[in-house]
């Protein structure tokens, strides 16, 4: 009953393989994965607030705000690669807190909160760069955007973890499922005796840690960091959500089925580039498949 | 078939998925007069109702409308055919106002195309007065209106179009004395007028008050019709559950009060609360009553935290407790049962293991959050075992639950929190009369562990029969206590209106 992802995903392989006989290569199906880390981790994050009801129209702006910190710790300031990391990150996670905050204590609308912390992070990252993109010395991103593990680009390794925490924290955790709970119904799971506040705040901050991680990742594999990347991104990332059976009132969301989502919105711009249709095209047929997906969504949910 | 009759309804039959929710569902009713349907939760009552309202549609039987043979296939249908339906659940507007509500499909008149406000709004405002309810605007927004009001103005949607049956689901649960008596002079009026009124409820005094006839169900099947003058009390219930009237609230074995629980001074708290003092103790049941408007929810609401606290003291346990929000209160091991079970007492998306175990879940995780999930099952399934709660399983949506067994698990809840005071707030209102008793059996057993228990109530016999003490409430204030035998009807309504009692 809850298959329906997973055969879209399945329809659309056979049919590329079918378009296109490079598409089922080792090389393209790497590249594929490899190209959709940074929205894995973003919509993971995008995910938890979803659940809780919430939406964050901020994150690709932060993926711009992290990529943008871990260069300049990079190269101003001379910190180490992992120490550069860290700093946007947690930077990321920082700017998420304050919007959590907006949301839960003075209740704004997380449509709005979240859409002047869009406005905010980008002015953040075209102040710090200067509106300029920043080279990342050699021996730093470089070397994690290009590190292997077998065959497996470590990214690929460093997605399929950060996938399974999440996953494990929605099904087997307390925190997952009150996350889930206030979603379903926030003034019930308040009168239960939880204090939502604390519950929305940190589901914004992982939000915004998600997104700068996003930011780092797209540094990793370009190896700058850039105030201008990641502008729409978070409309992507609630796609993958959406398609992954999630509901945007909250209380309704799966981890791996986003997963999928991601990959599916990835599948279908590879395919397109692979057969050679025209860039503006290409986002009229995205954005179709997109309602297709949903309707199917929405079609076995109502017969279940 | 008698002249006068209007609607009959034969052997309906409707199932979902094999399970059978009507058999046999047969009813007769006729020009002006109030017919009653009876029947525990789950007989079929409500099906039923919304097959003849085109909310759903039968697998089987015959509707007849004035002699003829008709199929109703929507609400469209039956609101052409004269039959209007007043859920218990309101299904109005909040943000429209009381003219707009009543005239939601018909606003803009018989012909144009633009809305006359002005004729609009008198039109409402004749029906409101021809129905003794002038005090009520046309003009104002249904939100702001108290529940009572809003069942005028869903009843007067009803009336707004030529309406021949006009079908009530539990309408006094909601209401008090004073209103309930309205409703009834409102139902008498519609009676004159040959209007034929089906009154779907629970409460025996009001049935054998206002109605002619009565007509049973049980299990999906029609049991039998009898003339209210022709049957006792005791009789129709026996032909609904089998159960004796004396059974109807359990008291059991009361242990000895211990030691004060809950003590609450001078407590105010917004408009609604003036001047409220009482005090629990353990293994008592203290019962709270009084009208709609007097305070009782949102006195409680202040106690458990949910509301601010204006002024007043609270103890719990002999320390002082000022609850800042629920959180607090259920750690130091209060609960509250709220009045509006669907939106407020349980999550009805989530699983029954879910909502039974959300108020304590510490003691379902591990030290890092991980949830102990094959504990938590076994935990669960004996504590509703024990509330002889009926279910398939705990994975399932609690809205797959009968009413009477949503406020079971809404009750788990607390019980697997062990909280040493539960505030129950309106805990059998739209239950039916088997999980009724099982509820009473439930507080019995929670007093004899030693819990204290508060139980606000608009229904008199329910407060007369399980509580040790109440307190009734008029105006925001505490107007009265009564214990044992004094605790009578007549003290109850003069407390609850504010004449002293001697």
């Amino acid at each position: 009953m809850e298959y329906s992802t997973i055969i879209m995903l399945v329809v659309l392989i056979v049919v590329s393989s079918l378009i296109s006989d490079k598409f089922f290569t080792l090389g393209n199906i790497l590249n594929l994965l490899r190209q959709n880390v940074g929205l894995v981790v973003m919509s993971m994050g995008m995910l938890f607030v979803i659940l809780t009801g919430g939406i964050d129209l901020s994150v690709g702006a932060m993926s711009a705000f992290g990529s943008v910190i871990v260069a300049t710790c990079l190269v101003s300031f001379g910190f180490g690669t992992v120490i550069s990391i860290v700093v946007a990150v947690l930077s990321g996670m920082v700017l998420g807190l304050f919007t959590g905050l907006l949301v839960a204590y003075v209740k704004m609308a997380p449509f709005i909160a979240t859409l002047s912390m869009m406005t905010i992070s980008r002015g953040f990252a075209y102040m710090i760069s200067n509106g300029s993109p920043i080279q990342t010395p050699i021996g730093t991103m470089n070397v994690i955007g290009t590190a292997r593990v077998g065959v497996f680009p470590a990214l690929i390794l460093f997605a399929a973890v950060v996938v399974a925490i999440f996953f494990i924290v929605h099904k087997y955790t307390a925190f997952g499922r009150i996350v889930i709970a206030v979603g379903s119904n926030s003034q019930a799971v308040q009168l239960a005796g939880i204090q939502i506040k604390r519950y929305l705040v940190v589901v914004y901050a992982i939000s915004g840690l998600c997104a700068a991680m996003a930011g780092v990742v797209s540094a990793t594999r370009t190896y700058i960091g850039s105030p201008s990347i990641g502008t729409s991104m978070e409309l992507d990332a609630i796609a993958s959500v959406v398609i992954g059976g999630a509901s945007l009132s909250g209380g309704r969301g799966f981890v791996l089925r986003t997963v999928v989502g991601v990959i599916i919105l990835g599948l279908i711009s590879n395919i397109m580039n692979l057969v050679g249709v025209p860039p503006y095209p290409q986002e009229v047929i995205k954005g179709l498949i997109i309602i297709a997906a949903v309707c199917v969504q929405g079609f076995t949910k109502r017969t279940v | 078939m008698p002249e006068n009759c209007c609607v009959q309804m034969k052997n309906i039959v409707k199932q979902y998925g094999g399970v059978y929710a009507l058999k046999d569902g047969c009813i007769r009713l006729e020009k002006g007069q109030i017919h009653a349907l009876m029947g525990e939760n789950g007989a079929g009552k409500s099906t039923m109702m919304k097959v003849l309202s085109g909310a759903i549609q039968r697998d089987g039987g015959e509707i007849y409308i004035d002699g003829a043979a008709v199929d109703i296939n929507s609400p469209l249908d039956s609101k052409r055919l004269g039959i209007s339906i007043v859920y218990q659940e309101f299904v109005l507007a909040p943000d429209l106002t009381v003219a707009e509500n009543i005239y939601i499909d018909h606003l803009t008149g018989t012909r144009g195309t633009l809305i006359n406000w002005r004729s609009l709004n008198r039109k409402a405002q004749l029906l409101l007065d021809s129905l003794s309810f002038s005090n009520i605007k046309a003009g104002t927004q249904v939100g702001r209106l108290s529940v009572a009001y809003q069942q005028v103005v869903e009843i007067c949607k009803s009336l707004s179009r030529n309406t021949k049956v006009l079908v009530l689901d539990e309408p006094t649960a909601v209401l008090t004395f004073n209103e309930i008596e309205k409703l009834f002079e409102l139902l008498e009026t519609l009676k004159r007028q040959g209007v034929c009124i089906v009154y779907v409820s629970h409460r025996m005094e009001e049935i054998f008050r206002i109605c002619d006839k009565v007509t049973i169900l049980k299990d999906g099947e029609f049991i039998g019709e009898h003339n209210i003058a022709d049957i006792t009390k005791e009789q129709l219930i026996n032909s609904m559950v089998g159960r004796e009237l004396k059974d109807l609230f359990p008291r059991g074995e009361r242990i000895e009060p211990g030691g004060e629980v809950l003590r609450v001074e001078n407590l105010s708290s917004g408009a609604m609360v003036n001047n409220v003092s009482f005090s629990l103790r353990e293994g008592e049941v203290l019962g709270v009553y009084g009208l709609v408007g007097a305070g009782r929810t949102e006195a409680m609401q202040a106690v458990y935290g949910a509301a601010k606290r204006d002024g007043g003291t609270v103890a719990f346990r002999g320390k002082p407790a000022a609850f800042k929000s629920p959180g607090h209160a259920v750690r130091a091991g209060l609960g509250m049962l709220p009045e509006d079970r669907k939106a407020q007492g349980v999550l009805l998306k989530q699983s029954i293991r879910v909502n039974t175990t959300i108020s304590r879940m510490g003691a379902v995780c591990n030290t890092g959050g991980f949830l102990k999930k094959r504990q938590e099952a076994k935990m669960v399934r004996e504590l509703l075992d024990e509330l002889s709660v009926r279910y398939a399983d705990i994975e399932n949506d609690v809205s797959s639950l009968s009413g009477g067994n949503q406020q079971k698990v809404s009750i788990a809840k607390w019980l697997f929190s062990q909280c040493s005071c539960i505030i129950f707030d309106e805990p059998t209102r739209g239950v039916d009369v088997g999980a009724k008793v099982e509820i009473y059996k439930i507080i019995n057993k929670l007093v004899t562990q030693g819990v204290g228990v508060i139980v606000i109530s608009s229904e008199m016999l329910e407060i007369i029969g399980i509580c040790d003490r109440v307190v009734v409430m008029q105006g925001g204030a505490v107007t009265g206590e009564l214990s044992g035998g004094d605790i009578t009807e007549s003290n109850l309504i003069r407390l609850a209106m504010g004449i002293q009692s001697c």
